[in-house]
């Protein structure tokens, strides 16, 4: 739906391609970066920069699975499982082989990105609900592989993770890591913007909509289903790394099954087959967690009547509810309710 | 309509969820008792797993712990320092965990001390509480957590060495002449499996047990009927474990229907609470038995008042088998309360912070957790506290604790671990 206002014209391809296509577009996301690479990290504090760290690696590891997921139409349930591989990857080769994060981050999301392939391959046979139960075994496999390890995985007992470094600068502080994940979050959505508008993307979305036209059109089904697979898990592959040296320190417990159905629950809530909306998403979603944290022992001094566990669970139900909303209401997600809102306000007052 | 009223609905939530945020004061769990305004405000910090499969045993911990706090001070404690404690749910996840851990930090005054109750998310914050100098008194453990000394200080006996004990105190209780059958029942957790170490099976071993097998149970059970199956097979007479009591309910149930009641005795660490268990199992609980590190709730009117005073004024919403882990987490605050006493008494209350409180915790001799568990004594290379533990079993339905048990030294290194 239109939201440009009447009178512009692209008079090149370049133009009609672009994501931003006006000027007044191109001066807000020039703010937008200022105030997120600049403005933000200098004058937060440091519980703020976590937040944001939190939500940079959950935005990577979420629009991953939107290609595989919003865009090819494979349900994907096995998503922590493929950020494990990438986390413990990177842990692996920065303490047992002292390798660079810098170059053990792009190792780990490439040996997440075929552990990815190599779960797509059923994806020869089946699709729909039996591929997502195929994803679902994948996490179980990977957890199992991980716990089992021995000294190579540190089996329960986790692995520690080296921080990053650059000659003697070690990288520590939150602010520190603030800039290597929000600027990877910067920069792998610009690429997966741009994949999703190529020759790539459409073919994904063919598929997506019809698996049995789609070959008509000249589409191999599968080679495409395995390469949104291996970009999923290499984009998983990524935030695990990252997961890894920011938490210092990992174990199997930082990658439970229930965090894969969040996962999808980011692409309900925010919009799936939509960058922006898998953002929206995973931001909503875990500003409310940190309402919900906020909100356990906020209650618990207003109402003392009841004991701080029955609180919080009931803060647990403000999860459940809102997705159900979402789903009665919108179940588009809250990019096309943006959507809306922005064309209303194009015509606003008129209502068309 | 529809759509503009959908529309704004969702606007609305959204801008209050980033409000809430932004304008959430520092929340607060119990109230502290009036204080003159002059007194120096130290925050202590408190990680309990209100949510996730800990939720059954740990929802006491806010009450145990902020009254612990509250009494402390009532009492006066710490002469000149008012104590503010400040909870925020871990729930069961380290993910979880971290967040609330940087919530704690961003707390003012920041917090002192912290205290966790997790093995896998002490695991996970040593190193982040060690680069941002927070000590962490821990209520979970495992090798990884103890050695190389850290900045997590475990308030009890490690759990490979509780199961030592154990073995100590089953094979003195052993009347046939063939070895006794033994076998792990645990959960597959880290904090389940921390007792299964190289130097605890060599140990269990060294001491005439015939070691039959090793099984793992998940964290929210619902059917263990494979894993006992196995252990009827090989005969077991003997398993130790960690586990909760909401899943040894399970195993229990599954046992009793399998004929397997009476033929093994399950022994645990101290976290296992038996009278939580015999609230679930009721005479099934019969012959399970735990390394305890701490007394009976009933003794607590002759040797715990102080924490009989706590759970007479914050008890009443609690279920009354929640005594043993009110117990349990208290004494871990009490603990870091300890610590900052000495800390203040070394510096100044002005002066305390983190560091102070790391200083007092690896200096701490011989401390009395308010009479509710044995002495507490930490080092600059040991990080747990207690060398004697408790032995607690449920008899008639009823814990009884039949003596104390010296704690062998079973770490990678320590003295009682045998010889190759």
């Amino acid at each position: 739906m239109s939201r440009r206002p009447s009178g512009n014209f692209e008079t090149s391809y370049a133009q009609d391609i672009a994501i931003c296509h006006t000027g007044f577009q191109q001066v807000v996301m020039i703010l937008f970066l200022i105030a997120l690479l600049i403005i933000i990290p200098l004058f937060s504090s440091s519980y703020i920069l976590s937040v944001f760290n939190i939500i940079g690696i959950t935005i990577i590891a979420a629009i991953g699975l939107n290609i595989l997921t919003g865009y090819a139409g494979q349900i994907n349930l096995g998503q922590a499982g493929f950020i494990a591989v990438g986390a413990y990857c990177c842990a692996i080769f920065t303490n047992h082989l002292h390798m660079s994060f810098w170059l053990a981050l792009p190792l780990a999301a490439i040996i997440t990105g075929l552990v990815g392939t190599l779960f797509a391959l059923p994806s020869l046979r089946v699709k729909g609900f039996y591929i997502a139960v195929t994803t679902l075994a994948a996490h179980m496999i990977i957890m199992w592989l991980i716990t089992h390890g021995g000294k190579v995985t540190g089996g329960v007992e986790g692995l520690a993770s080296t921080p990053p470094q650059i000659g003697d600068f070690v990288f520590t502080t939150e602010q520190h890591y603030y800039f290597i994940i929000i600027g990877l979050t910067v920069l792998l959505t610009y690429a997966a913007k741009n994949l999703v508008r190529t020759r790539f993307g459409r073919a994904i979305i063919a598929v997506r909509d019809n698996d049995l036209a789609a070959p008509f059109l000249g589409i191999n089904v599968f080679r495409y289903k395995v390469t949104a697979f291996f970009i999923c898990a290499f984009y998983a592959g990524v935030a695990g790394a990252l997961m890894a040296s920011y938490y210092k320190m990992i174990t199997p417990e930082y990658f439970p099954m229930l965090d894969s159905i969040w996962y999808i629950g980011y692409l309900i809530v925010g919009g799936a087959g939509s960058i922006v909306g898998t953002i929206f998403g995973v931001v909503f979603l875990k500003l409310l967690s940190q309402l919900v944290m906020w909100g356990g022992p906020l209650l618990g001094a207003i109402a003392p009547i009841f004991s701080a566990g029955a609180v919080s669970g009931l803060m647990q139900f403000t999860f459940g509810i809102v997705i159900i909303i979402f789903l009665i209401f919108e179940p588009r997600g809250l990019w096309h309710r943006w959507q809306i809102m922005l064309s209303s306000m194009r015509i606003w007052p008129f209502p068309y | 309509m529809r759509n503009k009223l959908a529309g704004a609905f969702i606007l609305l939530l959204v801008i209050g969820l980033v409000t809430s945020i932004a304008c959430a004061p520092a929340a607060t769990g119990k109230p502290a008792a009036e204080k003159p305004a002059e007194n120096v405000v130290i925050t202590i910090g408190d990680l309990p797993n209100l949510t996730g499969a800990y939720a059954a045993t740990q929802s006491c911990y806010v009450e145990s712990n902020g009254g612990a706090v509250a009494l402390a001070n009532e009492k006066n404690y710490i002469p000149g320092v008012t104590l503010k404690y400040e909870w925020v749910d871990a729930a069961t996840d380290p993910a979880k965990a971290m967040t609330a851990y940087k919530k704690l930090l961003a707390a003012t005054p920041r917090p002192a001390v912290i205290i966790d109750h997790s093995t896998a998310i002490g695991t996970a914050l040593k190193q982040t509480a060690a680069a941002d100098k927070i000590p962490i008194v821990e209520g979970g453990v495992s090798n990884e957590i103890l050695i190389p000394p850290g900045w997590v200080f475990y308030y009890g006996s490690p759990y490979p060495c509780e199961a030592g004990a154990y073995a100590d105190w089953f094979k003195s209780q052993w009347k046939e002449s063939r070895a006794p059958r033994f076998a792990a029942l645990t959960w597959d957790l880290p904090y389940g499996r921390a007792w299964i170490t190289d130097e605890s099976m060599a140990y269990i071993k060294s001491k005439g047990f015939e070691i039959v097998g090793q099984e793992f149970i998940p964290a929210v059970p619902s059917d263990t009927t494979p894993q006992l199956l196995r252990l009827k097979d090989a005969k077991v007479d003997v398993c130790f474990g960690a586990m909760y009591p909401s899943a040894l309910a399970v195993v229990l149930k599954d046992a009793n229907k399998l004929g397997m009641i009476g033929t093994f005795t399950w022994g645990g660490v101290y976290a296992v609470n038996l009278i939580e268990l015999v609230g679930y199992v009721g005479p099934l609980a019969n012959g399970c038995t735990v390394t305890s590190t701490d007394i009976l709730p009933t003794m607590w009117k002759e040797k715990a008042p102080l924490m009989q005073e706590n759970w007479d004024k914050n008890g009443a919403k609690l279920a009354p088998a929640t005594q043993f882990a009110f117990a349990n987490a208290a004494e871990r605050v009490v603990i870091g309360i300890g610590a900052i006493k000495s800390a203040v008494e070394k510096v100044g209350a002005k002066n305390v912070d983190g560091q102070a409180v790391y200083n007092a915790l690896i200096n701490m001799k011989n401390f009395d957790p308010w009479g509710t568990g044995a002495p507490i004594t930490f080092s600059e290379t040991k990080r747990y506290g207690q060398d004697t533990v408790f032995i607690t079993q449920v008899q008639n339905e009823k814990a009884i604790q039949l003596g104390t048990a010296r704690v062998p030294d079973l770490l990678p290194g320590g003295k009682d671990v045998p010889a190759k």
